[in-house]
C-alpha cells in the first residue's frame, strides 16, 4: 500500500466521524481534495519534477495517528518543550500537534482589530474565510491537508490596522505514540494593514515519531504588510511537509524568512502570487543542518502583474552527512513589464559527506523585466581560515565564525530587533555544537556578556 | 636571556609535490632585525607560509626551533600563541567577521592558551584603543568586516595593530611595503619600531630596500630558489638596490653549473 492510499483509506473508514468533529466550512472541501489525491494516485517521489531529494511518500509512509477524534492534548504541554523564542510579547498562541491553544492572556491582549482564535472557530465565525484557495488545489500536499485539516490557527488583522507586537505560533508535538498534525494556518490582512507571524516548530522530549503535514495560507489586502517568520527548531525524529502560500493585492509588501537550526526531514514548498501592481516580495532562507538532517526547500513566485518585485536569498551551511535542496521558479508572465526578480542561494559545505541540490530557474515570458538568478556551493575559504588561524583564533572557533558570517546577511533582513538578536544566538549556538534549546550551554566567553 | 630565537635548519618544503624551498638555514636572535631579500619566485612568501603553518605548504625536511618549542610540530594557532606573528603580503578580507569580534576571539584564545581568563569588555577597549594609537587605526575601522573594504594603507596599518595587539617575539612582516604610498608605508614602518624591544625580533621579507630605510635591520639575507645564498650586513641591502639581482643570480647559477 503506499503512504496515500493510507489516508484516502483512513477517511474513507472515518471520514463520518471526521466531518462530525469539523466544522462545516472545512468540510466543505474535503470532496475536492480527495479527487485530486485520487487523480494524483500518490504523493511526490525522489526523482519527480521538483523533488530532486525528498520522498513525501517516506516522510508520510509511517504508520501514525490522526486525531480525528479530537481528543484534547494533555492539560499542560509547555513544560514538555523549551521554546526557544520567549518573550517576544504578548500575542502567544500554541498549537499543540493539531489542536490551537490560546496563550496566556491572549483574548485580553489583542488590540481592537486583530483576532488570533482556533481554526475551527474562525470556520463558524466566517465560513468563506477559512479556505481562500490560495494554496494550489494540485499540490498533493496542501490536498492532503484539506481532506484531514480540522483544526488551526486563524490570524486576522483589520483593515489600516497596524499591529506592532508580533504574533507568536508556537508549534508543539504532544504525543506518547507517532501522530500527524495535519495543521493549517490562515492569515488574513486586511487594505493597508501591518502585523509580523511568527511560526516556531519545537522539539519534545520523548523520542516518537512525529510528523507534520501543515498548510499556511495567507492574502494581502492592498497596501497591507507582512512579514513571517517560520523556524524549524524540532527533535531528529520529526518528520515535516509545509506548503506557505500567499496571494498579495496591489502594493503589498511580504517578507518570509524561514530558519531550520534543527529537526528530522522537512520539505517546505513555497507558492507566491500577486494580483495587482506595485507587489513586493522578499524570501529569505537560513539552514543549518546536520547528521542524519534533511532539508528541501522550494520557492514558486509567478510575477503575472506589472512592476512587482521579489527578492530571494536563501543560504544553507551543511555539516556532516546533512542532506539539503533548494529550488526556485520564478515566472514572468507575458505583461508583468517592469518585474524586478532575484533570486540567490548560496551553500557551505563543510564535510565531503554533505550533498546540495541546488535548482534556480527563471522563466521569463515578457520583455522590459530585470532577472536575476545564481547558485554557488562551496567549501569555506581556506585563505580566511589560516589568516584567522594565524592570529591564534583556533580552527574550530574560525570556521564556526566563517560560518556564522556566510550566514549573516539573511539574519539582517530580519526587522524585529529581538528576533533577530534572538536567531543570532540561536544560530551561534547551533554552530557550536548545542542543541539549540539547551540552557546549560558551555558558551564561550565572548557569548555571554 | 636565551641565545636564539629561532632556529631553521635544513627546510625544505613544497607546494603540490613542487619543491621551494631546499635548505634552508637561518638563526635570529632576540633583539635582531633580518631583512630576506631576493627576485620574485625565489620563495620568500613561502618561507614566510611555511613557519607561519599555512596548509597549503607541506615540509618535506629540516626542523625549526622557535626558543625551545618546535615550531613546525604546532598548529598555527599555537604558533601565533608560543609568539609568532606574520604580517600577511595580502591581507585577506572576511566579510561578515567584524573587527572587535575577530580580535576579541584571538586574544582570548592567547589567554586561554596561558590559562588566563578572558578580558573584561572595558579592558579590552582600552587595549584596542592603545594599540590603534601605534598605527594611527581609525576607529571607525573597528566595527567593520575585517579588512573588508580598507584601503592597502589602512590593510597593511590593521596587520601592525594586530601585531601590537598580540605582542609576538617574533613578527615576519612579508613584503609589508608593497601597495603603501611613502606616507603610509612611514607610518606602519614607525609602528614595527615602536614595537621593537630587546627581547622580541623581526624578519622583514621584502623585494626593495626602500623598506630597509625606514626599518633597520642588522641582518640582510639573500634568499634565491629556495636557498640562501648570500647573508651580510646592511650594506648588501644598498648593494642591491644599485645593482640589482642579476649579478647574485649569475653567481649562483655559475657555481650550480659548475658542480
Amino acid at each position: 500500500m503506499n503512504a496515500l492510499d493510507q489516508y484516502t483509506d483512513l477517511y474513507s473508514q472515518y471520514g463520518e466521524a471526521l466531518r462530525a468533529h469539523s466544522p462545516e466550512a472545512l468540510n466543505r472541501r474535503r470532496g475536492e481534495a480527495l479527487d485530486t489525491l485520487r487523480r494524483l494516485g500518490r504523493l511526490p517521489r525522489r526523482g519527480d519534477e521538483g523533488y530532486q531529494l525528498t520522498d513525501v511518500e517516506s516522510i508520510l509512509a509511517p504508520d501514525m495517528g490522526v486525531n480525528i477524534m479530537r481528543v484534547a492534548p494533555a492539560a499542560d504541554t509547555r513544560g514538555e518543550v523549551a521554546c526557544a523564542l520567549p518573550g517576544l510579547g504578548s500575542l502567544n498562541a500554541l498549537l499543540v500537534n493539531d489542536t490551537f491553544m490560546p496563550g496566556r492572556g491572549l483574548e485580553d491582549a489583542l488590540p481592537e482589530g486583530v483576532e488570533v482564535m482556533s481554526l475551527a472557530r474562525a470556520a463558524e465565525l466566517y465560513p468563506d474565510d477559512v479556505m481562500p484557495g490560495v494554496a494550489p488545489a494540485d499540490d498533493a500536499v496542501a490536498a492532503l491537508n484539506t481532506l484531514l485539516v480540522q483544526d488551526g490557527v486563524y490570524v486576522r488583522v483589520a483593515a489600516g490596522v497596524q499591529l506592532d507586537t508580533p504574533i507568536q505560533i508556537i508549534g508543539l508535538m504532544s504525543a506518547s505514540a507517532p501522530v500527524l498534525a495535519v495543521r493549517r494556518v490562515r492569515i488574513s490582512l486586511g487594505e493597508g494593514a501591518r502585523a509580523a507571524v511568527l511560526m516556531c516548530d519545537h522539539p519534545r522530549r520523548q523520542a516518537v515519531h512525529t510528523a507534520s503535514c501543515r498548510v499556511v495560507e495567507c492574502t494581502l489586502g492592498r497596501g497591507a504588510s507582512l512579514d513571517c517568520y517560520d523556524l524549524e527548531e524540532s527533535g531528529p525524529d520529526t518528520g515535516r511537509v509545509s506548503v506557505f502560500a500567499a496571494r498579495q493585492d496591489a502594493d503589498s509588501r511580504l517578507g518570509l524568512t524561514s530558519a531550520y537550526l534543527s529537526g528530522g526531514i522537512t520539505r517546505n514548498d513555497v507558492y507566491i502570487s500577486h494580483t495587482g501592481r506595485g507587489c513586493h516580495t522578499e524570501l529569505g532562507g537560513l539552514v543549518i543542518a546536520g547528521a542524519g538532517q534533511q532539508v528541501d526547500n522550494s520557492t514558486r513566485i509567478v510575477h503575472s502583474q506589472p512592476h512587482c518585485s521579489s527578492s530571494q536569498l536563501y543560504k544553507y551551511a551543511l555539516f556532516d552527512d546533512a542532506r539539503a535542496a533548494f529550488g526556485g521558479i520564478v515566472t514572468v508572465d507575458h505583461g508583468a513589464v517592469h518585474t524586478d526578480a532575484r533570486q540567490t542561494n548560496r551553500n557551505l559545505l563543510a564535510s565531503p559527506e554533505a550533498r546540495m541540490y541546488a535548482r534556480p530557474q527563471l522563466i521569463i515570458n515578457c520583455d522590459e523585466v530585470k532577472a536575476s538568478h545564481g547558485a554557488t556551493t562551496g567549501r569555506l575559504d581556506d585563505d580566511a581560515l589560516f589568516y584567522m588561524r594565524s592570529r591564534g583564533i583556533p580552527e574550530a572557533e574560525a570556521r564556526m565564525m566563517l560560518t556564522n558570517a556566510f550566514l549573516t546577511d539573511v539574519l539582517d533582513s530580519i526587522g524585529i530587533e529581538a528576533l533577530r538578536e534572538r536567531l543570532r544566538h540561536l544560530v551561534d549556538r547551533r554552530l557550536r555544537g548545542c542543541g539549540t534549546s539547551c540552557d546549560k550551554c558551555n558558551l564561550p566567553h565572548e557569548l555571554r556578556r | 636571556m636565551e641565545q636564539t630565537l629561532l632556529k631553521v635548519t635544513g627546510l625544505r618544503a613544497g607546494i603540490d609535490g613542487k619543491e621551494i624551498l631546499r635548505g634552508i638555514d637561518l638563526t635570529v636572535r632576540p633583539g635582531e632585525v633580518h631583512a630576506i631579500m631576493g627576485p620574485n619566485g625565489s620563495g620568500k612568501s613561502t618561507l614566510s607560509g611555511v613557519l607561519a603553518g599555512n596548509p597549503r605548504y607541506t615540509v618535506t625536511a629540516g626542523s625549526a626551533d622557535f626558543h625551545g618549542v618546535d615550531l613546525l610540530a604546532l598548529s598555527p594557532e599555537d604558533r601565533s600563541h608560543e609568539g609568532l606573528f606574520l604580517s600577511f603580503q595580502y591581507p585577506v578580507e572576511i566579510p561578515g567577521v567584524s573587527m572587535v569580534n575577530f580580535m576579541r576571539a584571538a586574544v582570548n584564545a592567547k589567554r586561554e592558551y596561558f590559562h588566563e581568563p578572558p578580558l573584561g569588555a572595558a579592558d579590552f577597549l582600552k587595549l584596542m584603543r592603545q594599540k590603534r594609537a601605534i598605527v594611527e587605526l581609525d576607529n571607525k575601522l573597528a566595527s567593520r568586516s575585517v579588512n573588508e573594504g580598507f584601503s592597502g594603507g589602512e590593510k597593511k596599518r590593521n596587520e601592525i595593530f594586530q601585531m601590537a595587539v598580540l605582542e609576538p617575539r617574533l613578527s615576519i612582516l612579508d613584503e609589508t611595503d608593497s601597495g603603501l604610498d611613502i606616507d603610509a608605508l612611514r607610518i606602519v614602518a614607525s609602528g614595527v619600531n615602536k614595537l621593537r624591544t630587546d627581547r622580541n625580533a623581526t624578519i622583514v621579507i621584502t623585494h626593495y630596500q626602500r623598506l630597509l630605510d625606514y626599518i633597520k635591520p642588522d641582518v640582510v639575507h639573500i634568499l634565491y630558489k629556495g636557498r640562501i645564498v648570500h647573508t651580510g650586513g646592511p650594506e648588501l641591502a644598498l648593494e642591491l638596490e644599485e645593482r640589482g639581482y642579476d649579478w647574485i643570480k649569475e653567481q649562483v647559477d655559475n657555481n650550480t653549473s659548475a658542480q
